[in-house]
């Protein structure tokens, strides 16, 4: 079976796959085949229906399936810097076009839509009451009561639980979304916290990245419709089809690496050469991303292609467990001292080393003085300064064993 | 047979039979050691002669002429005596020449067997440890008359003033035995520890910080540095977790007692955290002596406990960060989770921090192996090799019987 | 009988507004604009490797994004006393360049346009005439032809015939204040479109420099991004062959569609060159892209266009003056922001900021339209996050608005033909460009001049010195924390699209102790100072009291003035907190 498939351009999937020229015969074997495999989700089922699920027929999906629609979408914006719209924008892959235009129905997002006060929340709240997918850009400031962020007068904890109730996938897109990134890191004024740590009775979605790689967020939305599931996820709850290889891992710089050419300042031969980064404090090895392999706008370049060590904008926590960025390991900090870990390694050893001298040194004293208690010369032990008197001639006994 | 009964002059040094080496019991050592002319103001002399009074009265002080007494001076640092008719044993008399004084002075002219010369410096450093002088004994037999035999050695008396002594522990009588402890396989498995460790180390180091390398492209093969350290790094861990394996199998499947798990965990009765209290003490030169144990005292094993809990640790960070390079794979997904919890840097920096922690470890066990191995003599260092430690006959371990 | 009214969320820009208004006989009387969202990001800064500072505050805005890591890498620079090499601040002008021209062609598009086309209204359009629209009004797009009109057309008809509108649900399709004929519509959402494609096309140019965007990478000292015409792995002929395409595109696009297009809407809605007049006085540093690090007067990193000296324009009717610029001048009120001063209600000037946390608002949720019962935020003296920053005292605008009439009275060329060319066409005079059109129109005559700046100086200049064999881009000499004075500050100033950016920044021991950034957005979208004068959005809204606002359920006129702004509310609200956080004990 081929057929020619342009996208959603009808309003339902019968009338698109009709356009695409699937007979319904086909269509109905496809459905009946389906419904041996699968149970239909009960969002396309709708509410309650579940205790049909032991009489799904080939007959009701393709009913069902038929009458779907574009699926609805309220893309929410919490408080953050736009970068991931922005950079949405710019995907190559699964355009933004195509998403918001022919593959889903996106009701709400602040950036782009053209109602705006009223109407706005008019929108979101009737998209709200049907099922949907939810998409948040941006983090949620817990503290004080919800005051740092707030949208139609709601805060964004309000906003984000009223969006999720009946959203039927969940994804966190951005660093935002995912952790708070800036705004939540140390000390967080503002008790800025991640899309699921809000919503823990649902699966969350965790597109990384400040921002992600923008055909990572459209195809995370592509991989939904396609699959008609949510993607496999590492244990962070990201998108294993682009983390689950580290930077480090999949680095055109990685035979670099291994052969031992790092650059050593920026602008270096090193440098010039496209020589590894690691001794910069590129995060490649910390950091789960397939920048190297889907790389930046339109396969343009990517930060580390472009002379820059990784920052990590992955990983949770990257402002606070990354830096300083242009060093390997984080700082070691306490105490009112702030210094690397080699440094402070090398000062613990020393030190060890310093107090395994001292100890030494007391314990010799110690004995040393005890020994010397005893110590008054001893007529006995040959002690005498000098000789009392001269030896008698013909005392010398058989010294050195010598036998008389 | 004459008797010397005429008190010599009171002396503030007191003496201790110390050390036989060859048959003589201790106490005959002790009254050729009193070999003096008569009436002598010699403080040892008085001392040892008032020793032998009251520990030994059934055996005479020997009596010396006036002229067969040739006092030690400061270039020949033991004096020579006649003394006729000295009691070898029960109903048996010979004329021998003692020889008395300084140990090295002594051990120039006799001739003794290395085993011999070892034991004698072992009691002796182990006596003048504590603040006594050991007075070195050694007699040749008068044949035909005037013919002086070999020197042969024949023991220590331990010299002490009296008024800082009487406090110290009793030097004698006692001889030392080697107890075997370390079994060849323990004996294996901590050489193959230091050398992996050793090795892990030094790649280790190089991973975090590859402080040299090739500045530029120098004209030839781009070599394969890094990884060669990381290839060796990864095969001496896997080295060491096939040895850790192996010896936490042994603890619990070992005959030895000291290979099993009940070594790791001192404190089984009350007695224990007093004998702990006692061993910091000593360590924090508080007490001069601490308990004596066979193998390793309740300081020890708590610090080997939790030396084995740190490479326990250093080998689960190290397969965290492994594991990364495969998350599609559920044993490696598995590894890595501890830096989906801590975050990767910090499992990063807790494996180099541990790296410096070990070496730490490693310059405290080396001082304070040296350190015991001089104070107690127990031949602590050789032991890592043939197994066994040296033990003053009559010494009580705590952790053994009785040593015979 | 005054109503009032409530925008909230302002949507179709970047970050959190929220807009109060009062109005009679369908005007709006009185304004309050009110910023919703807090970060506290320079909180987070304290304490930090200065090096490190631009890759947080780059996450500012993600819209103009690279903007605020620049001025950050400069005033660090400033600070410490590097010198970025020649080369480097010549990529920097490059990246610059290109983020101008996105920001601009995606805020008119994308932002500001739906305000004027009615996306519906493009379904009864004929393609034919649409094209013909297009031709008429000079664009020369490649866009503009029976094909792509016609599947623009269809594609729309086929959304509007599903029911499910997308981003377009709930606009304010059919409202009689959209008049735009169809045609004209269909070619707006054609060039919408097209525009999307374009900004995704040219926008390479950053990422070849800065290995991504938005939030490329940077570097104090300099870039990281080696250049060697000899060596394969840094940026050599392949990647400048790739740049200069796009820097094609980019004066393609600007000239023929987006130029002419906001001619064209101009032209249309010219009344809104009588309506939302803010304060009659401009600040600027020089053109779009100038960059000072340091004290204009002395700066010993500059660049762009320094003929062109900062200053502060006063217009007064069409007469034009400048006066010199002294950053000294500039000070931040928090008189109706959630933050209080030590010293008092008074304005302090950016090397001393300060911003203790005291919110004084009402516990959400408030109010999000008239009579739910909820509080207001405007019944309350304090209604935003956002400080009032004013010049000498009073309130300035900052942006194309400002740069335009700053290059017009320094007498630069290509300004001033751009301008009358526009004014003639339009038939509009100088002083109408203090309005919501005017702003609209600026930003598009600086596009162009963004856009020939990129083709004709800046990047033609890295290749001449590249050429010459100049391929330092990084001056390792201060990049360790050991070669910088225990205790150094410094700030930078640059002009970005929203309008004149400065960071401040002090370092102690190898660490920042202070970091203050004064942004365009901050300068307009700021609240009441003490002494009750208003900030430059509340002003445009409700100066005159004849701001027109026909329906209050749909806002679209206030709508169309605070985007002439292009409000970036994330960059509006910076904090710097010295002292610690008194969070808010006010909440009712």
């Amino acid at each position: 079976m081929s057929y020619k498939l342009d996208g959603w351009q009808e309003p339902t999937l019968g009338e698109n796959l009709a356009r695409a020229g699937v007979e319904r015969r086909d269509f109905l074997k496809y459905c009946g085949s389906l419904a041996a495999i699968f149970t239909v989700a009960p969002s396309l089922l709708g509410a309650g229906n579940e205790a049909m699920a032991d009489e799904i027929t080939g007959d009701l999906i393709a009913e069902k399936l038929a009458d779907v629609t574009k699926p609805n979408v309220v893309w929410l914006q919490l408080q953050e810097c736009t970068g991931c719209i922005e950079s949405a924008l710019r995907s190559g892959g699964t355009t933004v076009e195509e998403v918001v235009l022919n593959l889903l129905s996106v009701n709400y997002n602040e950036a782009i839509m053209a109602a705006a006060g009223d109407a706005a929340n008019k929108a979101l709240d009737s998209t709200n009451a049907e099922p949907h997918i939810l998409v948040v850009n941006g983090s949620i400031p817990v503290k004080d009561g919800g005051i740092y962020c707030t949208m139609g007068g709601k805060s964004a904890e309000q906003v984000l639980r009223e969006s999720a109730e009946n959203a039927t996938a969940i994804l966190a897109v951005g660093a935002c979304a995912v952790w708070g990134s800036v705004q939540g890191s140390n000390p967080n004024p503002t008790g800025a916290v991640g899309v699921d740590q809000i919503i823990r009775d649902k699966p969350v979605i965790n597109v990384a990245g400040c921002p992600p790689i923008a055909e990572v967020i459209t195809a995370t939305v592509a991989y939904i419709l396609t699959h008609e599931s949510l993607p496999r996820t590492d244990a962070e709850g990201r998108p294993l089809f682009a983390y689950d290889q580290r930077i480090h891992d999949s680095c055109p710089r990685r035979p670099h690496f291994d052969a031992g050419q790092y650059v050593r300042t920026f602008d270096d031969e090193g440098s010039r050469s496209g020589w590894c980064l690691y001794e910069m404090g590129c995060k490649g090895p910390s950091t789960f991303s397939a920048c190297p392999i889907i790389q930046w706008n339109l396969h343009t370049s990517w930060p580390i292609g472009a002379g820059h060590p990784c920052i990590g904008c992955t990983e949770k926590h990257f402002y606070d467990r990354f830096t300083p960025f242009y060093h390997a390991l984080p700082n070691v900090t306490g105490l009112g001292i702030e210094a690397t870990a080699e440094t402070v390694g090398w000062g613990l050893l020393g030190a060890t080393v310093v107090g395994v001298g001292l100890h030494a040194g007391a314990t010799a004293l110690r004995h040393a003085a005890a020994q010397k208690k005893g110590d008054e010369p001893l007529e006995a032990f040959g002690d005498i300064p000098e000789p009392a008197e001269p030896v008698p001639a013909g005392e010398e006994p058989a010294a050195s064993g010598e036998e008389a | 047979m004459s008797v010397a009964t005429a008190a010599r002059p009171a002396s503030n040094y007191i003496a201790r039979a110390g050390f036989s080496v060859g048959k003589l019991s201790q106490g005959r050592v002790l009254a050729l050691a009193a070999a003096a002319p008569e009436g002598s103001d010699d403080p040892v002399d008085h001392a040892i002669a008032e020793t032998l009074r009251v520990d030994r009265p059934d055996l005479p002080l020997p009596y010396v002429e006036e002229g067969d007494f040739d006092p030690a001076t400061a270039q020949r640092r033991y004096s020579l005596a006649m003394v006729r008719d000295f009691p070898i044993k029960e109903g048996t008399t010979a004329d021998v020449v003692v020889m008395r004084g300084d140990l090295e002075a002594v051990l120039k002219q006799v001739k003794i067997t290395r085993k011999d010369r070892s034991l004698v410096h072992r009691n002796a450093d182990w006596a003048s440890m504590r603040g006594w002088r050991p007075l070195a004994v050694a007699t040749a037999l008068v044949t035909d008359g005037d013919t002086v035999g070999e020197f042969r050695l024949q023991g220590l008396v331990n010299i002490g003033r009296e008024k800082i002594s009487r406090g110290l522990p009793d030097p004698g009588p006692a001889d030392w035995t080697e107890v075997p402890v370390w079994s060849l396989s323990l004996r294996l498995q901590h050489w193959t520890n230091v050398a992996t460790i050793f090795t892990l180390s030094l790649t280790g180091y190089f991973i975090m910080h590859p402080f040299f390398g090739p500045e530029a492209y120098a004209g030839e093969g781009t070599g394969y540095l890094m990884g060669w350290f990381r290839l060796v790094h990864f095969i001496a861990a896997a080295v060491w977790v096939v040895l850790g394996m192996t010896r936490v199998v042994s603890a619990f499947v070992a005959r030895d007692p000291h290979l099993r798990w009940t070594e790791w965990w001192p404190l089984k009765r009350k007695q224990d955290v007093r004998n702990l209290g006692q061993v910091v003490q000593h360590y924090a030169l508080i007490k001069e002596d601490a308990p004596v144990y066979l193998a390793h005292n309740p300081l020890q094993q708590l610090t080997y406990a939790a030396l084995y809990c740190a490479c326990g640790l250093q080998m689960i960070t190290g397969f965290a960060l492994f594991g990364l390079y495969h998350q599609n794979n559920w044993i490696w997904a598995l590894a890595a989770t501890p830096c989906h919890w801590f975050g990767i840097p910090t499992v990063r920096m807790f494996h180099t921090g541990m790296m410096f922690a070990l070496w730490m470890f490693v310059v405290m066990h080396i001082y304070l192996a040296v350190r015991a191995d001089s104070l107690d003599r127990h031949g602590g260092i050789s032991s890592m090799i043939n197994g066994g430690v040296w033990l003053r006959r009559g010494t009580n371990p705590v952790d053994a019987p009785e040593v015979g | 009988m005054a109503e009032r009214v409530v925008i909230d969320p302002i949507t179709r820009i970047e970050g959190h507004l929220r807009i109060e208004l009062e109005t009679a006989n369908s005007q709006i009387t009185k304004a309050w604009s009110e910023t919703t969202q807090f970060r506290g990001l320079e909180t987070i800064l304290q304490g930090r490797d200065p090096r490190d500072a631009w890759a947080f505050v780059g996450r500012i805005c993600g819209v103009c994004t690279s903007v605020h890591a620049i001025a950050s890498i400069n005033a660090v620079e400033n600070a410490i006393g590097s010198n970025p090499p020649e080369q480097a601040l010549r990529i920097r002008d490059i990246v610059l360049g290109a983020q101008e021209i996105q920001d601009h062609v995606i805020h008119f598009y994308h932002l500001h346009a739906l305000d004027f086309v009615d996306v519906a209204a493009c379904i009864d359009a004929d393609p034919a005439k649409a094209v013909a629209f297009a031709q008429s009004i000079g664009s020369n797009w490649k866009g503009n032809n029976l094909t792509r009109m016609t599947a623009v057309r269809d594609t729309v008809k086929s959304i509007v015939e599903s029911g499910q509108l997308s981003v377009f649900t709930n606009g304010y399709w059919g409202h009689p204040d959209y008049r735009l004929p169809p045609e004209a519509n269909l070619m707006a959402v054609a060039h919408y479109l097209d525009a999307l494609e374009f900004q995704r096309s040219m926008i390479r140019i950053v990422t070849v420099f800065g290995g991504k965007n938005p939030h490329p990478n940077f570097l104090v000292g300099g870039m990281a991004c080696a250049i060697d015409p000899n060596h394969s792995e840094s940026i050599n002929q392949v990647q400048l062959d790739a740049v200069q395409g796009w820097i094609n595109e980019c004066v393609d696009f600007v000239t023929n569609c987006y130029v002419p297009d906001a001619l064209a809407i101009a032209g249309v809605y010219k009344d809104y060159f009588d309506i939302g007049a803010a304060q009659p006085d401009f600040l600027a540093v020089g053109l779009t892209g100038a960059t000072y690090a340091g004290d204009p007067a002395n700066a010993r990193v500059k660049s762009v266009h320094t003929e062109v000296e900062p200053g502060v324009v006063h217009l007064d009717g069409d007469k034009v003056s400048v006066e010199a610029f002294d950053p000294a001048k500039i000070t931040e009120w928090a008189s109706s922001a959630w933050y209080e001063y030590a010293e008092g209600d008074v304005g302090l000037t950016p090397d001393k900021g300060e911003t203790t946390v005291k919110y004084t608002g009402p516990k959400p949720p408030y109010t999000a339209a008239p009579n739910d019962g909820l509080p207001w935020l405007s019944d309350n003296p304090e209604y935003t996050w956002c400080k009032a920053p004013r010049y000498d005292g009073y309130p300035v605008q900052v942006g194309p608005v400002a740069r335009i009439l700053l290059g017009y009275a320094r007498g630069h060329a290509r300004t001033k033909e751009i301008v009358t060319m526009a004014a003639q066409k339009l038939g509009i005079t100088i002083g109408q460009l203090n309005s919501t059109a005017g702003r609209t129109l600026a930003r598009a005559a600086e596009c162009l001049l963004a856009a020939e700046l990129l083709a004709n100086e800046s990047f033609p200049t890295f290749v001449a010195n590249l050429k010459g064999g100049d391929i330092d881009v990084f001056d390792a000499s201060k990049w360790e924390p050991s070669s910088w004075p225990s205790q150094c500050s410094g700030y930078s100033f640059v002009e970005v699209a929203r309008g004149n950016l400065s960071h401040w920044v002090t370092i102690e021991n190898g660490k920042i102790s202070r970091y203050q950034c004064v942004v365009p957005t901050t300068w307009l979208a700021g609240g009441r100072d003490a002494q009750g004068q208003q900030g430059p959005y509340e002003e445009s809204l409700a100066g005159n009291g004849k701001h027109p606002l026909a329906d209050p359920t749909q806002p679209l006129e206030p709508l169309r003035t605070i985007h002439s702004f292009d409000p970036c509310m994330s960059c509006a609200v910076h904090v710097l907190d010295v002292d610690g956080q008194e969070m808010a004990e006010v909440l009712t």
